[in-house]
């Protein structure tokens, strides 16, 4: 069956049942999309789990930003309604019962997460106050109508599913059968609550619940609704006989940052020894590029996280190794006599042969037992790097973090970014951070330690015990200081007590000058003595332990390099791709006679280029006639030299369809529409491009 | 009907006729003590097939027009008779029978709207003021704290409101009914207070009919007359509350009440909630029994104007108390915005602060995001993304038509050879290109006379004169404004101005007026080349006029090539570079399994590039897809539209036998059965996603919350420059896309192939078979009516500036031919053609109404000569 047609654009293929195929393994396609299925199995598999580990514990990460949000939700909730309940006579509570509670919920803007909040949030909500909760959407509801018809539909299902279960004489009704009206949502909800009131209640659902629940409406993304639905939808809701005002009472929420989340999730996937695979600098770089600036979204830094998982297993044929240290060390055991070989084909493993003594190199490189010993050494030392860096890494953190213009970063993960790139002690902003940290006074300088002991403590590394000693012995000196601190206050305040004494101008700029030539020339302090010990000591932790990954052997394996592919399959510009094509056809089809240098273009270009290039030439409007006329000067040009049938008619007519056909591909690109504003011509869309 | 109250309205009817001018006012005094004769008329408003219905109308018209205010009111009074005998009709689609009621009320109407000098009335209203009394509140009783007068009075709460102007209406239309019939219904409750008691009834009446008929509340009323729904609109049920309000209270306190009760009930199942809540505030402060009624007569409305004076009772009722009545509307109407302010945000949170103060640090560290995205783009080579944004989106320099020809000269003399065409690269050349044409025109001057040359001391002004004729008389190609609607006048000035304000640019006026050796002048146009881009942009797009030559391509004697033979032409064409773009298709062919990987990982794919991706995606159906379901949309097929997908998906991939309301419901089916049955899966393949039928916000809202569904996979193409700008970040994240670059240089042989293109002469199949097929189905008068018409439109077909034919002079002609017998006649047949589209109608400049027919001569011949055969 062909898929041409003129008279549809829908066409649907089935096969016979019995040759269906049933729906072929998803590890099927990976291997076909590998030509060496060697271990693609097992790569996929792990993959697999991978991915479902980081799902499951980003979705963990959720569940616990949104409990506090959730928590005060609910309390609110029951608060509104309880106040209500009481009927107290009071004035203003009367005022207020008069109202409607209404929440609102700020969520940032991010709003392509928001789906997942508030499916949880509607499900907390069934759970804690009421089953009557109702989800509305903008898109959903153009009309009131149709608001309604959503909001019974969802109010009336859910109390068919609570009493389904135990109700024998409940009439089913079909939610189109039901007239959408206030009135009839007012007696369903009169039934319902008569209902349950007289229900015994040691039923356990309904006893969670309270007393006459509350109904509950969830707008989803409330500014995108019109805002005649709304009115309308307040103003009938508030002939509801509970609330007879069309008053809102607003109470303000607002949910956690989307940058919080973020950096929560790159602590937990990124910033940890649990999961083997790790990201390269520039890929991070990317995926953290595309959050900032393009949307916000956790979800689809998550999505580009997988994508990198998916390349990463797929274009890597070690990544069988990129596993839980004891996994992998077994595995290598079973390495082929081809995966040894790919081993010592990569970059970092070349590098660490060449610096080896000779008989080893040569062992290395022809015998595959000997190899795979070094390789499980070298998967440890790898796995030892990790479990170190991160703790250096935090602790570093605690000390730039706090430092006045962060001159390498706020968060970690631009921390992170910078170490991963290239020797973080190299570069200028660390140099000048170390000075920044030179001056940091003491109670900053004692927390940050205390928490630096905090962050190493709970590390798994094993080799941080000195490490803490020698903090806590630091922590101890700056205690001690503390007795010997007064003979110096002593001192500094006779100074200032010399300072606040009156005197003439010229008498404070002279005691002024000795003080200030007496702190030069002064001894440092103990205190700053201390100081420059704790920084030095940071600063050799950081040259021990923050290495960049890539000088690591094998860390190929681990790390996903290619930021390119992520970029162009996350992050794409057609517009660009287009652009080279009709600019430089060379760069697709490797044809010699289409070469050329910088900007211009050969005169056998395939059609649309010609034509692309020769309407560039034009203002706002192009003349059909004098468009057809240059085209037909370039491909006769071209035509000429191979035929001499000096403009044959036929020539001539295919030239006109050629360049017809051309026209009107520009136009399915977008580039010219048809105008009315002259015969013959067409406008232009774009504007440059030459 | 008896025989006596005929001959009562037939006397009616003759005695106004032969009533000279002096004795109308003494006639009117009159006319009210005829008692048999308002029943009467009742009656015969009641019976559409009644045959005194037209001269009643017209009757009821010409009294109505008179100047005599007490006629006026004696037609006013059977307005809502006319109003449901009129929706009753409609409703039924008895449009036939009610022509003459539906030409009285549009000419009320339109004797309504405009004031004695014939200007738009503009209706007023005041919204009355808190602060001061009025009858429907007292100050002193709201005031307790806040409101005191002083801090009231500064709420400026007086207001004017102006109502819109209401433009002349012809016919009824389903658009305008409304609101010309709540603007009747305004001119009815602002006279009712001089209308009889059988108009109270009339107006109860109609209302409770209008809202229960076709409603189940029906069957519990005690008339039986059959009737179908009737669609209401939300300001004509608060018109009509208003005259009911007045009813409750003057004598008809049962109906009044019933009707109140009719109004509630259907306004809240249609969810108005304008009427709901004037309705239920009527309701609300009901009194508990009916006003005392034995002061018939006496029309009262009482009032408590305060509690704590004296209880005054206002017994007069004038109109502009009953105007106050509206006023009510407005207030609620300013009262429900009122609401919006009085939102009270309890908590405004500052962690709003908090927040721009953290994302100031990360916001906009472009320069890092650059640097990645550089180093990216070199990583990626061979994609061609290597390209900056710069070179893509610049903006346009003002460019000459004769520039084209100048390229293409250059591209064919050195065959083979490229030719550095580069203007960013050459400054020397940008330079000129805004000015060559100019130059070429000083040029000739300068072998003219050497003392002409660009001499500093020459005005601007001057020169532009000198220049401007010249290249009128020297290009070749007959250059003119294209801007068509403005005559020719002044032609040699006119031509003039166009042709140096289409050239000249910013940069230029100020070379001139300081006009440097030229070398100077290109260096400083380089300098402000940036600066310049923007002005040169608004310079570019600033006037209509654009400067291209007038040729067209009749002079070529080229035929317009239909679609078959361009077709047949384009094969014997070679493809060029088959070899190289076969070797492209085959590394795209490599990814088919990878795609396939994806698509199962829950991502969707979309293809882009230049190039038919057609090719490509059919390869992948049948390589990849041949054993599974899969569904297989041309997008660029003309008549596409998401329902038809969503169809195909129910029909034939679910089997499911049924309608759906509307796409929403029917994507919630699909979404549920793929939920519940994870066995189903399906492929679905469009080509050119990005199409004009498809590229709608809805549509594409609709096609991503399908391709979402972890069992659907969605692979598509798409082409356009601006395709990404389709989706937002919701759609994109529902769509999951990953992009893949597939250039293929394949021409678009298929996509471009639905006689839209621009050349391609319309041959028109499609409308013909059309036109045919609807036709077929009409009466042989309807068929004659449009025959007619097509026969005169190709009696003009020379005439380009045709309008089209009057609808005066077509329905004379239709007369003539014997094919209708009326105006109204005509006019529905016309509506029918509108609907189908076979008409349009434009309306000229002097207000006539023009009738087309939007199909080209050729068809328009074919379709007469087969309608011949047939015949």
């Amino acid at each position: 069956m062909s898929t041409c047609s003129v008279s549809k654009g829908c066409f649907v293929f089935k096969p016979s049942p019995k040759k269906r195929r049933v729906s072929p393994k998803t590890a099927e396609y990976f291997k076909e999309a590998n030509n060496d299925s060697e271990d693609s199995g097992l790569r996929f598999a792990t993959c697999q789990s991978l991915w479902k580990q980081i799902k499951s514990e980003t979705e963990q990460v959720q569940e616990e930003l949104n409990k506090q949000l959730f928590d005060n939700l609910v309390s609110f909730l029951r608060r509104s309604h309880s106040e209500f309940q009481e009927k107290t006579t009071e004035w203003t509570c009367r005022m207020k019962s008069r109202e409607i509670p209404t929440a609102a919920l700020v969520l940032g803007v991010n709003v392509t997460d928001h789906d997942l909040t508030f499916k949880s949030l509607s499900e907390v909500l069934q759970n804690n106050i009421t089953p009557y909760v109702a989800l509305l959407q903008a898109k959903d509801c153009p009309g009131i109508k149709n608001l309604m018809q959503k909001l019974m539909g969802q109010l009336m299902n859910c109390c068919i599913d609570v009493d389904s279960s135990d109700e024998e004489d409940y009439v089913q009704v079909s939610q189109h059968r039901i007239r959408c009206s206030m009135t009839s949502l007012i007696s369903w909800y009169e039934n319902i609550t008569k209902k349950t009131d007289s229900e015994t209640p040691s039923k356990k659902r309904i006893s969670r619940h309270l007393q006459s629940p509350p109904v509950v409406v969830i707008f989803k993304d409330m500014e995108s609704f019109t805002t005649k639905v709304l009115q309308d939808f307040i103003g009938i809701s508030s002939l509801l006989p509970h609330s007879v005002s069309s008053l809102l009472c607003i109470e303000l929420f607002q949910s956690l940052s989307c940058k919080e989340h973020l950096s929560t999730i790159i602590d937990k996937l990124l910033l940890t020894t649990q999961f083997a695979f790790k990201l390269s600098e520039k890929v991070l770089q990317v995926l953290i590029n595309i959050f900032l600036y393009h949307d916000f979204s956790v979800q689809n830094f998550i999505k580009g996280f997988q994508l990198c998982i998916v390349e990463h297993f797929h274009s890597q044929p070690l990544s069988v190794l990129c596993c839980q240290l004891v996994e992998a060390k077994k595995r290598v055991n079973s390495l082929s006599h081809s995966q040894c070989e790919n081993i010592r084909r990569l970059p970092s493993f070349r590098r660490y042969v060449e610096s080896q003594v000779s008989e080893k190199q040569i062992a290395l490189l022809t015998a595959d037992n000997f190899l795979k010993e070094v390789i499980q050494k070298l998967l440890e030392d790898l796995h030892v790097y990790h479990e170190n860096y991160v703790p250096v890494l935090r602790c570093l953190h605690v000390f730039t973090s706090s430092l006045p213009k962060y001159p390498l970063g706020k968060q970690i993960r631009e921390l992170h970014c910078a170490c991963l790139e290239n020797r973080v002690w190299e570069t200028e902003e660390y140099e000048s951070s170390l000075q920044l940290a030179r001056m940091l006074n003491k109670s900053d300088l004692v927390t940050m330690l205390q928490k630096c002991v905090e962050i190493f403590v709970s590390s798994s590394g094993k080799e941080f015990d000195k490490v803490v000693e020698k903090l806590k012995e630091f922590l101890a000196q700056f205690q001690k200081l503390e007795a010997g601190a007064c003979q110096e206050r002593g001192e500094s305040v006779s100074s200032q007590k010399e300072l606040q004494k009156k005197t003439d101008l010229y008498h404070l700029q002279k005691t002024l000058l000795e003080l200030k030539e007496s702190r030069r020339s002064k001894k440092l302090t103990k205190f700053e003595m201390l100081r420059f010990e704790v920084v030095d000591f940071i600063d050799n932790l950081v040259r021990n332990y923050l290495v960049p990954a890539d000088h690591k052997t094998l860390h190929e394996i681990m790390y996903f390099n290619t930021a390119s592919a992520l970029r162009e399959h996350l992050n794409a510009a057609p517009r660009i791709a287009l652009h080279t094509a009709l600019n430089n056809p060379y760069c697709y089809l490797k044809n010699q006679a289409l070469k050329s240098d910088g900007g211009s273009i050969s005169n056998k270009a395939p059609d649309i280029c010609i034509v692309y290039k020769l309407h560039l030439e034009c203002g706002r409007l192009i003349n059909l006639v004098d468009w057809l006329e240059a085209f037909s000067t370039v491909v006769m040009a071209v035509e000429g030299t191979n035929e001499d049938a000096a403009a044959s008619d036929q020539v001539d007519d295919i030239i006109h369809a050629r360049f017809i056909q051309a026209v009107s591909e520009l136009e399915l690109l977008g580039f010219i529409k048809p105008s009315k504003q002259k015969t013959d011509h067409v406008a232009r869309l774009t504007w440059g491009g030459c | 009907m008896l025989g006596s109250e005929r001959g009562v309205v037939e006397e009616w009817l003759s005695e106004f006729k032969a009533l000279p001018e002096t004795q109308i006012s003494s006639y009117a005094a009159t006319l009210h003590r005829k008692k048999p004769l308002v029943p009467a008329l009742y009656k015969v408003i009641q019976d559409p097939n009644n045959e005194l219905l037209e001269p009643v109308c017209h009757q009821l018209f010409e009294l109505y027009r008179s100047s005599e205010v007490r006629l006026k009111r004696f037609t006013l009074q059977f307005l809502p008779e006319l109003i449901w005998v009129y929706l009753r009709l409609t409703a039924s689609r008895d449009r036939q029978s009610n022509g003459c009621i539906e030409a009285l009320l549009l000419g009320i109407y339109n004797l309504e709207i405009a004031d004695k000098d014939g200007n738009n009335k503009v209706l007023s209203f005041t919204i009355p003021s808190l602060s001061k009394p009025s009858i429907y509140h007292e100050p002193s009783t709201i005031g307790s704290m806040a409101l005191t007068e002083g801090a009231l009075c500064q709420h400026d709460l007086i207001r004017v409101v102006y109502s819109d102007l209401h433009p002349q209406r012809e016919t009824f239309t389903a658009q305008n009914r409304f609101e010309v019939l709540s603007f009747l219904m305004l001119c009815y409750n602002s006279a009712i207070v001089y209308m009889p008691a059988s108009s109270y009834q009339s107006l109860c009446r109609m209302g409770s009919r209008l809202c229960v008929s076709g409603f189940p509340r029906q069957h519990e009323k005690h008339w039986k007359e059959h009737c179908g729904r009737v669609v209401l609109d939300p300001d004509f049920m608060v018109q009509l509350l208003t005259g009911v309000y007045y009813a409750i209270y003057n004598g008809q306190w049962d109906l009044g009440q019933e009707v109140l009760e009719d109004i509630i009930y259907r306004a809240q199942l249609e969810l108005y909630s304008q009427p709901l809540l004037v309705a239920n505030a009527m309701k609300n402060s009901l009194p508990f029994d009916a006003p005392d009624a034995s002061q018939e007569g006496q029309k009262v409305l009482k009032v408590e104007v305060t509690p704590t004076v004296p209880r005054i009772s206002r017994t007069a009722i004038t109109t502009a108390s009953i105007r106050r009545h509206r006023w009510r509307r407005e207030g609620i109407k300013v009262r429900k915005d009122k609401t919006q302010l009085t939102v009270t945000v309890k908590k405004f949170v500052k962690t709003l602060e908090n927040i721009s103060d953290d994302e100031a640090q990360e916001i906009l560290e472009e320069k890092s995001y650059v640097a990645v995205l550089g180093i990216c783009a070199q990583d990626s080579m061979g994609n061609g993304s290597s390209v900056g944004g710069g070179e893509v989106y610049s903006f346009q320099t003002p460019k000459h038509s004769g520039k084209m020809a100048e390229l293409a000269s250059e591209l064919a003399r050195t065959p083979g050879q490229s030719v550095a065409l580069d203007h960013a690269e050459c400054p020397e050349k940008t330079v000129k290109s805004p000015q060559s044409s100019k130059h070429l025109s000083s040029n000739k001057v300068q072998q003219k006379s050497k003392k002409n040359e660009f001499v500093s001391t020459t005005p601007y002004r001057l020169r532009r004169r000198l220049a401007a004729p010249d290249t009128h008389l020297e290009s070749e190609s007959e250059y003119s404004a294209s801007c068509s609607e403005e005559e020719e006048e002044e032609e040699e000035q006119k031509e003039a101005n166009t042709v140096v304000s289409g050239r000249k640019t910013p940069a230029k006026t100020k070379a001139a007026s300081t006009p440097p050796s030229q070398k100077t002048l290109s260096k400083k146009m380089k300098d402000d080349k940036m600066s310049n881009l923007v002005e040169e942009y608004f310079e570019a797009h600033s006037s209509s006029k654009v400067l291209t030559s007038d040729r067209t391509l009749q002079k070529l004697h080229k035929r317009r090539l239909n679609q078959e033979t361009l077709r047949d032409l384009l094969k014997k064409a070679p493809l060029a570079f088959a070899p190289e773009i076969k070797e492209l298709n085959q590394q795209h062919e490599c990814l088919f399994s990878k795609w396939m990987l994806q698509l199962h990982l829950g991502f969707n794919i979309v293809l882009y590039g230049l190039g038919s991706k057609r090719d490509l995606l059919e390869k992948f159906r049948t390589s990849v897809l041949q054993d599974s379901v899969h569904l297989v949309v041309n997008g660029y097929f003309p008549s596409i539209t998401v329902r038809s997908i969503l169809n195909s998906i129910t029909e034939e991939v679910l089997e499911h036998i049924g309608t759906f309301r509307s796409p929403l419901d029917q994507l919630e089916f699909i979404m549920k059965r793929f939920k519940e049955d994870s066995s189903l899966e399906l492929y679905v393949l469009i080509h050119n996603l990005d199409s004009q039928m498809l590229r709608g916000e809805r549509s594409q809202q609709i096609l991503a919350q399908l391709s979402s569904l972890p069992s659907i996979y969605l692979i598509a193409s798409v082409d356009h420059i601006n395709a990404p700008l389709m989706w937002d970040q919701a759609k994109q994240s529902l769509y999951n896309w990953l992009w893949y670059e597939t250039t293929t240089f394949s021409p678009y042989v298929e996509e471009t192939s639905y006689e839209n293109s621009l050349l391609v002469q319309q041959s028109g199949s499609l409308a013909l078979s059309s036109l045919t097929h609807v036709l077929r189905s009409l009466t042989p008068n309807a068929r004659g009516i449009f025959r007619l018409l097509a026969q005169y439109q190709l009696e003009n077909k020379d005439n380009p500036s045709y309008p089209g034919l009057s609808f005066q002079d077509f329905y004379q002609q239709c007369r003539e031919a014997f094919l209708v017998n009326s105006d109204l006649t005509l006019r529905a047949q016309l509506t029918e053609f509108r609907d189908h589209k076979l008409i349009r109608t434009k309306r000229g400049a002097d207000g006539v109404e023009y009738l087309l027919i939007p199909v080209d001569d050729s068809t328009l011949t074919d379709f007469l000569e087969k309608e011949d055969e047939d015949v």
